[in-house]
């Protein structure tokens, strides 16, 4: 009983909060895009999320126990799993939606490129706080661009574009705290700029149809351009207080397509209008500000660095996904954390967030 | 590294500033726009047309009302399986396979909306759609308010027909609620009485989903029948005057003397207004309208012919009126006159001898006329069929309504370039010449003389509480009594004197007045009037037939003109 009471006391308890008031809200929503009207009701989505979920907070509680400097030890075990996994995925994942993202083990489909964001911190984390006197070097940023470099590469092959842009905003985010200098910074900036022509190479078709329609939305309103219309009218028809739960005629009469997943933010900002999705907003800002709050008042250089990466991750999620769906960013394929439906980026944002309450708890104290 | 991190943390807090802020532009500024936008996403609008107004006769007989049409049609979201569904309804209606489909793609709109394959089936049909119907997912049997025409043939001249509104008159009649595909009144009533006797359409409100299938009624607006309106006319004396015309061209107006109300209005040939009714009868319609015959033409109203014999009455009138004769001046008939060069000759060879003016009318002698004409001059004839409503439209509102021609010095002069000839005016004297008019002009021209000088306006709508009002429009010519006592009885004589012209009218149970009149054609037997009131001694109902090529206005004209009076004295009229 003592034990639980000095592990409440460390905890923080408005990180805690948020999260699960979020996946709640998440979760109702879940089940307001799966029911339709006179259609089939597809519940088993929201019982799968729910089934998630408890996997999710089984392995953040096992996580909690070990402290995070042995994931700081292990980070190149850990990535060389990675690449293994992602080399899986390519060679035997099952294609869902023209992507080939999923490992099933067990029964249970996940997608390595989820897991590889939060290794991808470790790593930096790892490989950033020993050069941490290093970093005026170009050696350093280089070889760090080269860590993160492979996984991408292969995450870009499945094809996912969301995940792969995900992890060069987590290393400029740590290079950036880690103390880059800003002409290095300007130097990366101009040359991922100058890259983007080649990049635009590259990309899949209806990849490029996104963009381009993100640039002129009304280019093809019934093809790549419907999603993004959809979205918006469903969001702006939500005006300040919603239509009500169930109630967005956007979202149970099928206008929006993948509702449940990456575009579930529009069926919030329909049925909860503008008060309700400035409450989500608020819930995620608490759990940012709460981890930018660990970043702070860790003296650990490692623990500070993970807690930047999971921060960026997760803001970076936020942030794109919630612009994606009301047009001031083009459709990328990213979901929006705890409140999507998908097993893999669940269970892993409860990883991240029990990282970071694993480095408030175990913080050192001098 | 901290300062760096707070830096971090600005960014962090300046993204979810960005959000509050799109967020807000899209849903508290943009947001009763993109409302209406997903309103417009979900909500879809169906009419449902309302049942035009009835119309009847004077005695409450519907003339033209509304009946239940069954359509089939496929409602493509209930479609399960469209091979078997068209194979069979191709046998039950023995329409080709490929047709059906045809005529689903061309008229597909929504997954909600009804498609008609094919309209009016008959009931045998209905019935058994409704016993196959578990066999064919998808199709229905659908009610339609269909006008229907009681006596199509008879009264299509007054009536009208309906057509699809087109886009010119759309443009204008958008902002009385017209709709596209609407119904729209072509002639006749159904087309001068549109925007009344048109119903106020009703319509559902639907609720679908993303691919447009029905997911919920929301609202239904139930429709409103048109008003009706009551016609001046007696559906049984105009069906019975149709009958009796049998194969002949013309027309045939029977008129109330003392209001103008139109009792019989038939002109033939005519055409039955329900071919209208289906755009598959287009060829029909096509050939109606080429025809020679000129079905379409509505000879009472809008068929123009000298008024001949008929008009030596204006000439009367216009020479007792001015005191250029007395009722006892007589002229001697020979058969021929002689002006110039040119001789003119009456319809009677050996000529009538010494007649007074009675005598004149009653043996309707070409002759006398021609004196009295040179007599009292072309101007005063002009003058007197112009107020006697001849040369401009009676104001039935029957369009096109044709305003005929009095012919004058002037308008010669303007059109022809020409003086006014002394031998013109001989022709102009008998009803022949430039002059043009229609029978309803003579109708009411008969009528005039029958209530003793009043030029009445012609009315086809009954309408109660205006009837003093109506009164009010005929216009008191101020003819003496004495002329009018004269003419009067000059055309009881033409009816009842063994002589008179129009002796084949008379009737032992009715005083009949009447003048006939023939006029010649270049080609074929003359035309023929016959008009005529009665009773004689308080004259009610003035009638006149015309008949093209009808030979002598004594002949036939006359026959069936007794023969309507004969039917009126049935009807109680007289």
């Amino acid at each position: 009983m003592r034990a639980i009471r000095v592990f409440l006391r460390k905890i923080d308890k408005a990180l805690v909060i948020s999260t699960v008031l979020l996946f709640l809200i998440g979760l109702s929503f879940l089940y307001s895009t799966t029911y339709q009207r006179e259609l089939v009701f597809l519940e088993k989505y929201t019982i799968r999320q729910l089934a998630w979920f408890i996997v999710g907070l089984i392995l953040a509680g096992v996580l909690l126990k070990i402290n995070y400097i042995r994931f700081i030890d292990f980070s190149y075990p850990l990535y060389f799993l990675t690449i293994l996994m992602l080399l899986l995925v390519l060679l035997v994942g099952d294609i869902i939606l023209g992507a080939q993202r999923w490992l099933e083990v067990g029964g249970f489909a996940f997608q390595p490129s989820e897991f590889a964001k939060i290794v991808i911190i470790i790593v930096l984390a790892n490989y950033l706080g020993k050069n941490r006197l290093r970093m005026y070097s170009i050696k350093t940023i280089t070889f760090s661009f080269i860590l993160i470099s492979v996984p991408m590469f292969l995450i870009l092959k499945q094809p996912d574009l969301g995940t792969a842009i995900t992890l060069f905003a987590i290393l400029f985010s740590m290079l950036f705290v880690s103390g880059i200098k800003i002409k290095h910074l300007a130097a990366i900036t101009g040359i991922g700029i100058s890259a983007l022509p080649i990049l635009w190479h590259f990309l899949k078709p209806y990849q490029k149809s996104r963009l381009l329609v993100f640039l002129n939305p009304n280019l093809d309103p019934l093809g790549a351009g419907y999603t993004i219309r959809q979205s918006k009218i469903a969001v702006g028809s939500g005006m300040l207080l919603g239509k009500g739960w169930q109630s967005g005629t956007q979202n149970i009469l099928n206008f929006l397509p993948e509702r449940h997943t990456d575009f579930i933010f529009s069926v919030v900002g329909e049925e909860v209008g503008f008060i309700g999705a400035l409450c989500v907003l608020l819930l995620f800002f608490i759990i940012i500000k709460q981890g930018i709050k660990i970043a702070y008042s860790t003296n650990d250089i490692y623990g500070r660095l993970l807690a930047v990466g999971i921060v960026s991750m997760i803001i970076f999620h936020i942030f794109v996904n919630i612009s994606m769906t009301i047009g001031l960013m083009p459709v990328v394929g990213i979901p929006l954390p705890l409140i999507s439906y998908g097993g893999s980026s669940l269970v892993i944002t409860l990883i991240a967030i029990s990282i970071l309450l694993n480095i408030k708890i175990n913080r050192p104290i001098f | 590294m901290l300062h760096r991190l707070g830096i971090f943390n600005n960014l962090i807090r300046g993204s979810f500033l960005l959000l509050v802020f799109g967020l807000g532009y899209t849903q508290i500024i943009k947001g009763p726009e993109y409302f209406r936008l997903s309103e417009q996403n979900r909500i879809r609008l169906i009419p449902i047309i309302a049942p035009r107004g009835i119309i009847y006769d004077r005695n409450g007989q519907p003339i033209v009302s509304n009946k239940l049409a069954f359509d089939i049609v496929i409602i493509p979201q209930e479609l399960k399986d469209k091979e078997t569904t068209f194979i069979g309804l191709s046998k039950l209606i023995e329409i080709d396979k490929e047709e059906i489909e045809n005529i689903f793609k061309k008229n597909y709109l929504a997954p909600f909306a009804p498609v008609i394959i094919k309209r009016n089936l008959d009931r045998r049909l209905v019935s058994q759609i409704e016993e196959n119907k578990l066999g064919l997912p998808g199709v229905f049997v659908q009610t339609r308010a269909e006008r229907y025409y009681h006596y199509p043939e008879s009264t299509s001249h007054i009536i009208g027909y309906l057509g699809e509104i087109n886009k010119k008159e759309l443009e204008y009649l958008k902002t009385y609620g017209y709709k596209i595909k609407d119904l729209i009144g072509r002639a006749g009533i159904e087309r001068l009485y549109d925007t009344f006797l048109r119903g106020d359409d009703g319509g559902m409100q639907l609720e679908v989903d993303n691919r447009g299938r029905l997911v919920e009624v929301l609202g239904q607006k139930e429709p409103f029948r048109g008003n009706d309106i009551q016609l001046t006319i007696d559906i049984k004396l105009q069906d019975y005057i149709f009958n009796i015309m049998e194969s002949f061209q013309g027309a045939c107006v029977v008129m109330d003397v003392n209001n103008g109300e139109v009792l019989a209005l038939v002109s033939k040939p005519s055409f039955n207004p329900t071919i209208f009714l289906n755009s598959v009868n287009k060829n029909k319609i096509r050939q109606l309208l080429t025809s020679k015959k000129r079905p379409f033409l509505n000879r009472a109203v809008s068929g123009l012919y000298q008024p001949a014999s008929v008009f030596k009455l204006v000439v009367a009138i216009a020479a007792l009126e001015n005191k250029k004769i007395s009722p006892y001046t007589e002229f001697t008939c020979s058969g021929v006159y002689k002006k110039g060069n040119a001789e003119f000759e009456c319809w009677k060879k050996e000529g009538h001898g010494n007649l007074d003016l009675r005598g004149a009318i009653a043996n309707s002698c070409n002759v006398y006329f021609y004196k009295l004409g040179s007599l009292i001059g072309a101007d005063l004839i002009s003058r007197y069929a112009l107020e006697f409503g001849f040369g401009r439209p009676t104001g039935i509102r029957l369009v096109p309504e044709a305003k005929g021609l009095v012919p004058t010095r002037m308008w010669k002069l303007l059109t022809k370039g020409e003086n006014w000839y002394e031998g013109e005016t001989l022709s102009f004297a008998i009803g022949h010449g430039y002059l043009l008019s229609s029978p309803l002009q003579v109708t009411r021209f008969i009528s005039a003389i029958a209530n003793g000088g009043k030029l009445v306006q012609p009315q086809l709508i009954r309408n109660r509480d205006e009837n003093e009002n109506l009164q009010k429009v005929a216009l008191n010519l101020n003819i003496s009594n004495e002329t009018m006592k004269i003419i009067k009885e000059a055309m009881l004589e033409v009816v009842e004197r063994d002589y008179g012209t129009g002796h084949n009218a008379k009737l032992n149970s009715l005083d009949i007045a009447g003048k006939t009149g023939t006029t010649q054609q270049f080609i074929g037997k003359p035309h023929a009037w016959f008009t005529g009131f009665a009773p004689f001694g308080s004259p009610k109902f003035s009638v006149v037939v015309f008949l093209e090529h009808g030979g002598s206005g004594g002949a036939d004209a006359s026959i069936i003109a007794s023969k309507i009076f004969q039917k009126m004295q049935e009807l109680k009229f007289l």
